[in-house]
């Protein structure tokens, strides 16, 4: 059997024929020739019995059952990284907790924090004059970095209670922002501190010299809310004023 | 129920895992080898499944993981730029397009392509044995279209040559044999 250049160029193509990847006019080009060329209809026989006997040396596809059963365990076993994250991030939280936790008993205890509290209440917050009104101006000219801020936050009413001073309160060595709040004749003080001097006492007098005084006690500052035991103003006034100024500190320490 | 990554990497890429065992065997050698090479093509297509493109060709993308994978714990020479030494005589030789002999056997093709260098035999391997399309085989192997379309034609054209020798050694189809021998000379 002879072959011409026809013949040559549809060889040049056949493997690619046979594997399906002539565009469609080659592909007619390649099966027209055919048609009417008995060598290269015995070319292609023969490529495609080689690409045949080639695939059945390799034999069957192996039975992987047990291999994809070994793939699915290993998969399960390797967990996302989130998860691993979440894992060890896990632990090392439970460890700074445990760490933190023993850290802030270890803490010395700031024995005079209610005590003081009473104390400026009585010096500071009762000596206002019962005419006091609040002014801003003299609000921000008596505070201080990092106290500026909280008249912006804390409520100025509350329940009867009218704001009517907030300033920095040196008192005993602590420097307290005092926020004073007046209802007729009764007199509220919140203060808020840094909590250098180490956590609150776990227990404390109830009242001191007919005044209760309520802390809190965020990671780096203290809040008291000082008021008359005999007549103290609503529960709902004592959490407004507390949490108010409780989430302005909280902000100061993010 | 929404569906997990999970499942979507079992519908995806789970069924190709006895294609590619196939494939392993004949790159590693053994079977246990070639199970641990699956396994673990199949651990790093899992870690990377977020970077696999749903509707995009999951097969081609764990050859290419799996082809990585061997190369990378062989060391050997895929990754870089090969340099195949033909003699004389063969590259020669392929500019001939010999007829395929007839009576031929499964052991003559297959040490045909046995014999092939790497490159060829790996576009071989995965076109013709394993069905890829040549865009599918050129993402497997990271390669040019182009390139792997050379490979396979060079490797596809050396199993010939090999077979023409082969049978004319058995006295089988002689002329075709006398043709390769004037090309090279």
């Amino acid at each position: 059997m002879t072959i011409n250049a026809e013949c040559r160029r549809v060889r040049e193509l056949m493997d690619s024929y046979i594997s399906g990847e002539l565009t469609v006019e080659s592909n007619h080009d390649v099966l027209r020739h055919l048609e009417r060329c008995d060598a290269c209809r015995t070319e292609i026989a023969r490529r495609e019995q080689t690409r045949a006997l080639l695939i059945g040396s390799f034999g069957d596809a192996p039975d992987a059952t047990a291999l994809e059963a070994r793939i699915a365990e290993a998969l399960d076993r390797d967990q996302p990284m989130w998860k691993r994250v979440m894992r060890y991030g896990g632990i090392a939280a439970a460890i700074a907790l445990v760490i933190g936790t023993a850290v802030w008993f270890s803490r010395p205890v700031d024995a005079a924090a209610y005590v003081d509290s009473v104390d400026n209440h009585i010096v500071c917050a009762l000596a206002f004059p019962p005419d006091t009104a609040y002014d801003q101006q003299r609000a921000e000219q008596s505070l201080a970095a990092p106290y500026l801020g909280i008249i912006n936050t804390v409520a100025h009413k509350s329940g009867n209670y009218d704001l009517i001073d907030a300033h920095m309160c040196p008192y005993n060595g602590r420097d307290y922002a005092h926020l004073v709040y007046r209802s007729g004749g009764h007199t509220v003080s919140v203060f808020a501190e840094t909590a250098a001097r180490g956590r609150l006492p776990s227990s404390h007098e109830p009242e001191r010299k007919g005044f209760v005084s309520t802390g809190a006690s965020t990671g780096g500052h203290q809040v008291f809310v000082v008021a008359e035991g005999a007549a103290p103003p609503p529960q709902a006034v004592l959490d407004d004023l507390m949490s108010s100024t409780l989430a302005f500190v909280r902000r100061l320490e993010q | 129920m929404a569906r997990t990554a999970r499942d979507q990497f079992n519908d995806e890429a789970m069924p190709h895992v006895r294609a590619l065992l196939r494939t392993a065997a004949r790159l590693c050698g053994t079977r246990e080898s070639a199970e641990d090479l699956v396994q673990e093509t199949f651990l790093q297509a899992w870690r990377s499944f977020h970077r696999f493109e749903p509707g995009s060709n999951c097969r081609a993308w764990l050859y290419k993981i799996m082809l990585f994978t061997h190369s990378r714990s062989r060391r050997d020479q895929s990754r870089r730029p090969f340099h195949v030494d033909l003699d004389a005589a063969n590259e020669k030789a392929l500019l001939f397009e010999p007829p395929t002999p007839d009576s031929i056997t499964a052991t003559s093709v297959r040490a045909a392509f046995d014999a092939l260098p790497e490159p060829f035999r790996l576009a071989v391997l995965l076109v013709d044995v394993e069905g890829l399309t040549y865009r599918e085989a050129a993402d497997a192997l990271d390669a040019p279209i182009g390139t792997v379309m050379s490979r396979l034609n060079r490797g596809r054209r050396l199993m010939r040559i090999a077979l023409v020798e082969e049978a004319a050694a058995y006295g089988i189809d002689v002329s075709a044999h006398a043709d390769l021998e004037r090309k090279r000379q």
